[in-house]
């Protein structure tokens, strides 16, 4: 009998704790209680509205003293501007632990009203029905701003929360970081008397005589020509990627593209193949980094001097080029375009648009929040409000964490629009305190380098280099783009994908670095296809037939 | 005879410096967090810190001083081991007396014993667990660290074999003047086994204080955090970084020195009851000697 | 007399009342979410309401790739660590009994127990700072004429680290147990075989080594039950993915597809299964242990 008790005790506390996570299912849509000018994008609330979120910090927290991730600059201005104040469901720092905290919320059905995810938990999110249709919501209650930035991905980064029809989710956006750009040392070609490159043959030349003839004179046989990451291409935006000569042979490595009408992943085509030829060659007349295989930290061989070029984005001046720069003051480095015909126009695949995604929990009165939250913060607080006093000491301050949701909304071309501004405030067209926070950081170094530059420090060299050059740079050249079809994760991928990525690794490496001939990439293509590849192409095939 | 004597004297010599080389790889890590706890800031970051400070000063710990979070963070873990060894003990003391009886004395002994071996063995995973924690409201508090760990079921089982060796004479006896099982445990067992219960409190203690994860798991809010997820969390993963803001940022606040004196200051603790702690476990092993 | 008794049974039932209450609120009701394992759990749902798969998600993990290496990579750390963390406290232990200095005796085991009362977490944090790039152990590579290595990121040395600093962190206090188990055998041994000519070494093996056999054997049928625990709290703090290919193991992977990666049914058949293979190696370790030292280890 006592068993028996016992036995029926338990089973009833399990009944009433697992019930406990299928209140949030089957719910209907409840209607926002929103007045029509509430639901406007910076329609203030007569009552304080409360929303609770899942917070994502940077760990250890770097918030001025007395401020709190619920009460601080920004939550302060949303306060301000829109009544509302937010309240932390759970906090957890970026990335695992925030990861475990948003499994939790999802197991448990006890989703905060809004919190970011990303693509894998969105999916699931949506198909368990438990996050809300943000579809009319966005109409009424995002700026025109914030939609004009959207649209400038044309339809790409919206495409990625949209399931159906619905719009589920606002993604932060990732802006265009192409193209990449040949870095080399001007120091050591004004030292040779060789000319600026243009085309793939003068960096072979300028390879040549960098290693041949020891500009930096490093001794001999000690300088490399170019730096090259051991994962040789394909990574978007990053540095020392080779995928400007790849894309000469218009090869995408690593991207989902179309070709022919049909989806093939980018590492198999029979351009890459070439582009790998290429630069198997050069590295067997050395003039990639003998040593690339080993290499643990391209920076230190830059830093120290030893490398003539790299391949790199904009930034790459602040990147690893500022410590370059401060090791040795008349380190040149210049960025520039590189093509087939010299003509400097050049194509470039294209990003994935939107890197996580901004939910709301299905049933929360308020869906309208997220987008007038994105809006005022990626909108009102840059343009308008830019001299919101509490905020500015907040950035300036050098703290973080602030934003109740870090949701970053961009035009895809910012990097080209930073340029601009700074150009027009350089010359006067423009008034300093337009400009935003980061960018008068970026104009006070620039005066500073144009002052004097013969004299100007790594700091003041870096601001001028990336903003006025590598923006520049990036702003004014003509770039074909190719935009590769498929971002997301296929059910197959999550099991086979860690090890066909190794495979496409060791391949490239291996085909470029001389210890397989390049004939081993036929053998790479059919292995791949044989171990998963196959399935993976046609499930991607698939998901683009169902957006 | 004289070869022998030179045999052990060699023998003596390897002895000794095998042991003092390990106690050497015991001691230099901890040796050099301490340094770089007390070194200039750029010398730490420049790797130039050894086993002694570098420019000597207290800055870091200066500035340790102005951080609430870890203050705060540091009281929840005392909090939380005063609490949870309190409870541990008492679950343990009173779980281990009826089970050190035989199955005549108290007859549903063998079940109880049963069901905590499968307890101890098998478990439904975190996510249940989680769910029962967050259903009993019980996240962001510091019952959610102390009570799904509340029954030690090994600690039960050692203090169970300790008290089965107490002489039945004791007991009897007490029985006659007409005590009550709590008056036995409390008055007769409670006294003799002191020793026995300071090992197990003391190790309660350290598991307690050591234990990371289900800060991790429990506490929603980071300002709940113990001391050790606090710890955790200083450890930067620099492979997940792929842009470069995120490594400028990281760069200007990874604080090597600051962090080098959270975690010596979080060691403190452990070593503030370690003599304790080492007078105890050998005793405490002895009493983990189950007999047949 | 019949009367007392009875309320002695219940003075008992009373006693285990508050750790059974705690048992079965912690330990016996989340078992239920056992039941995952034979469904395609949905959150939403809940485990009333999502679809039963029957052993789906067992054979699933027949099926992948990776149930090989995780599967490897904990048999491989957990015997590194059980083989290391039992030979050198046995090593230790005995050089320590060599020495009749009682001071330096001391003093040694005050250093070397203290690892074991550290977390972790700040275990993590000195091995990080020991295997950084710059670190020490790379300062010394690089003052012999070696290239530095990022030890942590390496698929070569990631085991060699968990199962170095496991037992770094243990062996001390490994020790002790045998240390006790030394002091156990009787000094007349000794003198009788001091008589009769016998070397230290002799004596260590006839005399020491079978002295302490029954401990050491228990230990290591104890720790069969640990074969398949390669020790999450350590692997959690230190890995990271570049080393998911040596480093990943059962209990990191479930937290990680489980949690992380939200596949609840599939991270609870795994975790389960570990339990089952887990609980039989015990039993049998329990099994082994009376045949072999007449003692039980419940």
């Amino acid at each position: 009998m006592k068993k028996f008790l016992l036995t029926a005790l338990v089973l009833m506390m399990s009944v009433s704790v697992f019930t406990g996570c299928t209140k949030s299912a089957g719910s209907s849509e409840p209607k926002t209680t929103a007045t029509s000018d509430e639901l406007t994008p910076y329609g203030k609330y007569a009552e304080t509205v409360t929303y609770t979120i899942g917070k994502s910090t940077p760990g250890i927290p770097k918030l001025p003293e007395g401020q709190s991730y619920e009460n601080n600059a920004y939550t302060q201005y949303l306060k301000e501007t829109l009544n509302v104040q937010s309240k932390d469901l759970f906090e957890a720092k970026s990335g695992d632990n925030y990861d475990q905290k948003v499994s939790m919320a999802v197991a448990s059905g006890d989703l905060p009203d809004m919190m970011s995810v990303g693509a894998d938990t969105l999916r699931q999110l949506v198909d368990n029905d438990m996050i809300a249709d943000l579809t009319e919501v966005y109409k009424s209650s995002a700026s025109d701003l914030v939609k004009e930035k959207y649209d400038s991905y044309n339809g790409r980064a919206l495409e990625a929360a949209t399931f159906d029809g619905k719009l589920m989710a606002m993604p932060s956006t990732s802006n265009a970081n192409i193209p990449t750009m040949l870095w080399v040392r001007k120091d050591w070609l004004d030292k040779l008397g060789l000319a600026e490159p243009k085309t793939v043959a003068d960096l072979e030349q300028i390879l040549t005589a960098f290693i041949q003839k020891d500009p930096g004179g490093n001794g001999k046989g000690k300088t490399v020509g170019l730096a090259l990451s051991k994962s040789i291409g394909g990574l978007y935006g990053s540095l020392f990627q080779a995928d400007n000569i790849f894309a000469t042979y218009h090869s995408f490595p690593r991207q989902w593209i179309e070709q022919d009408g049909q989806v093939v992943y980018g590492s198999l085509t029979d351009e890459t193949k070439q582009g790998l030829g290429l630069l198997a060659d050069w590295y067997k007349k050395g003039l990639i980094d003998p040593q690339m295989a080993v290499r643990d930290s391209i920076e230190s061989l830059i830093i120290s001097g030893e490398a003539g070029a790299f391949f790199g984005p904009w930034w790459s001046a602040d990147y690893p080029l500022n410590d370059a720069r401060r090791q040795n003051n008349s380190a040149d480095w210049k960025p520039y375009i590189i093509s087939e015909d010299g003509s400097g126009e050049i194509t470039a695949y294209t990003q994935n648009p939107a890197a996580e995604f901004y939910v709301v929990r299905k049933g929360f009165e308020h869906p309208e929040l997220l987008p007038k939250i994105a809006s005022a913060l990626n909108d009102k607080l840059v343009r308008e409000d830019l001299n919101y006093q509490p905020v500015v000491d907040f950035i300036t301050g050098g703290f973080d964490g602030g934003k109740p949701l870090g949701i970053g909304i961009n035009f895809n071309d910012a990097t080209g629009q930073m340029y601009k501004d700074l150009k027009a405030a350089v010359d006067g067209e423009k008034k300093v305190d337009t400009l935003t926070l980061d960018d008068r950081t970026s104009y006070n170094k620039i005066m500073e380098y144009l002052k004097d530059p013969e004299k100007a420090d790594a700091n003041q060299w870096s601001g001028y280099t990336s903003r006025m050059i590598g923006a520049k740079l990036m702003a004014e050249t003509k770039v074909n783009e190719v935009n590769p079809v498929f971002f997301g994760q296929t059910k197959s991928m999550k099991l086979k994908w860690a090890n066909l990525v190794k495979l496409e690794d060791e391949t490239f490496l291996k085909i470029v670095t001389g210890q397989e001939s390049l004939d081993y990439f036929d053998t790479f293509v059919s292995t791949w296809n044989k171990t998963g590849g196959n399935d993976i192409t046609k499930e991607v095939a698939e998901a683009i037939k169902q957006k | 005879m004289k070869s022998k004597t030179f045999g052990s004297r060699f023998a003596d010599i390897c002895i000794w410096m095998v042991l003092l080389l390990l106690t050497a790889l015991c001691f230099l890590p901890l040796l050099n967090m301490v340094s770089i706890s007390f070194s200039d800031k750029s010398a730490a970051q420049a790797n130039l810190v050894g086993l002694l400070p570098v420019h000597f000063n207290t800055n870091a710990y200066q500035l340790l001083l102005k951080d609430t979070q870890f203050w705060r963070s540091f009281l929840i873990s005392i909090e939380r081991v005063a609490i949870g060894t309190a409870i541990n003990l008492m679950i343990t003391v009173l779980m281990a007396f009826p089970l050190s009886k035989n199955k005549n004395d108290f007859r549903a002994r063998n079940i109880y014993m049963n069901l905590m071996i499968f307890a101890m063995l098998f478990s439904g995973g975190m996510i249940p667990i989680f769910m029962v924690v967050k259903n009993l409201g019980l996240i962001d508090s510091i019952w959610a660290l102390v009570l799904p760990g509340a029954v030690p079921i090994f600690n039960v089982i050692l203090l169970m074999n300790f008290f089965k060796s107490v002489p039945e004479a004791l007991e009897e006896a007490a029985i006659i003047d007409g005590a009550s099982k709590m008056r036995v445990l409390f008055g007769i067992f409670l006294p003799i086994s002191l020793p026995a219960l300071a090992t197990i409190g003391l190790f309660s203690m350290v598991g307690h204080w050591n234990d990371y994860f289900s800060g991790l798991l429990y506490m929603n809010s980071s300002s709940n955090y113990p001391l050790q997820t606090y710890i955790q969390q200083l450890s930067v993963d620099i492979t997940k970084i792929t842009d470069p803001s995120q490594l400028k940022s990281l760069a200007s606040v990874s604080n090597k020195t600051l962090n080098a004196a959270k975690i010596v200051v979080s060691i403190i603790p452990v070593l503030l009851v370690y003599p304790f702690l080492q007078r105890y476990f050998v005793s405490g092993l002895v009493i983990g000697s189950v007999k047949e | 007399m019949k009367r007392k008794n009875k309320a002695g049974q219940l003075e008992y039932h009373l006693m285990m009342s508050p750790g059974i209450i705690f048992l079965i609120v912690f330990s016996f009701v989340p078992m239920f979410g056992i039941l995952m394992a034979f469904q395609d759990y949905v959150p939403a749902k809940g485990i009333f309401g999502s679809a039963w798969v029957g052993l789906d998600n067992f054979k699933y993990m027949l099926e992948i790739p990776d149930s090989m290496k995780i599967l490897r990579n904990t048999v491989v750390i957990a015997l590194g660590k059980i083989i290391f963390g039992t030979i050198v406290p046995i090593i230790f232990a005995l050089l320590l009994n060599e020495i009749r200095l009682k001071w330096a005796k001391k003093s040694i085991q005050t250093i070397v127990y203290l690892p074991n009362f550290l977390s972790w977490a700040v275990v993590a944090a000195v091995v990080i700072n020991i295997f950084d790039y710059h670190g020490p152990v790379n300062q010394f590579l690089q003052f012999m004429g070696k290239d530095p290595t990022l030890f942590l990121a390496s698929n070569n040395w990631f085991r060699q680290i968990i199962i170095g600093t496991d037992v770094w962190k243990g062996f001390g206090y490994g020790a002790i147990v045998y240390l006790a188990a030394l002091t156990g055998i009787d000094p007349g041994l000794y003198e009788a075989s001091s008589i009769d000519g016998a070397s230290r070494f002799k004596q260590l093996i006839h005399i020491t080594l079978p002295g302490i056999l029954p401990t050491i054997m228990l230990i290591s049928a104890l720790n069969l039950g640990n074969i398949l625990n390669a020790g999450f709290d350590q692997i959690f703090a230190l890995y990271n993915p570049i080393v998911y290919e040596t480093g990943d193991v059962i209990d990191t992977y479930v937290y990680r597809v489980g949690l992380l990666g939200q596949q609840y049914s599939f991270a609870t058949a795994v975790g389960l299964l570990k339990s089952v293979v887990s609980l039989t190696l015990l039993l049998s370790a329990n099994q082994l242990s009376i045949k072999l030292v007449k003692m039980r280890i419940f």
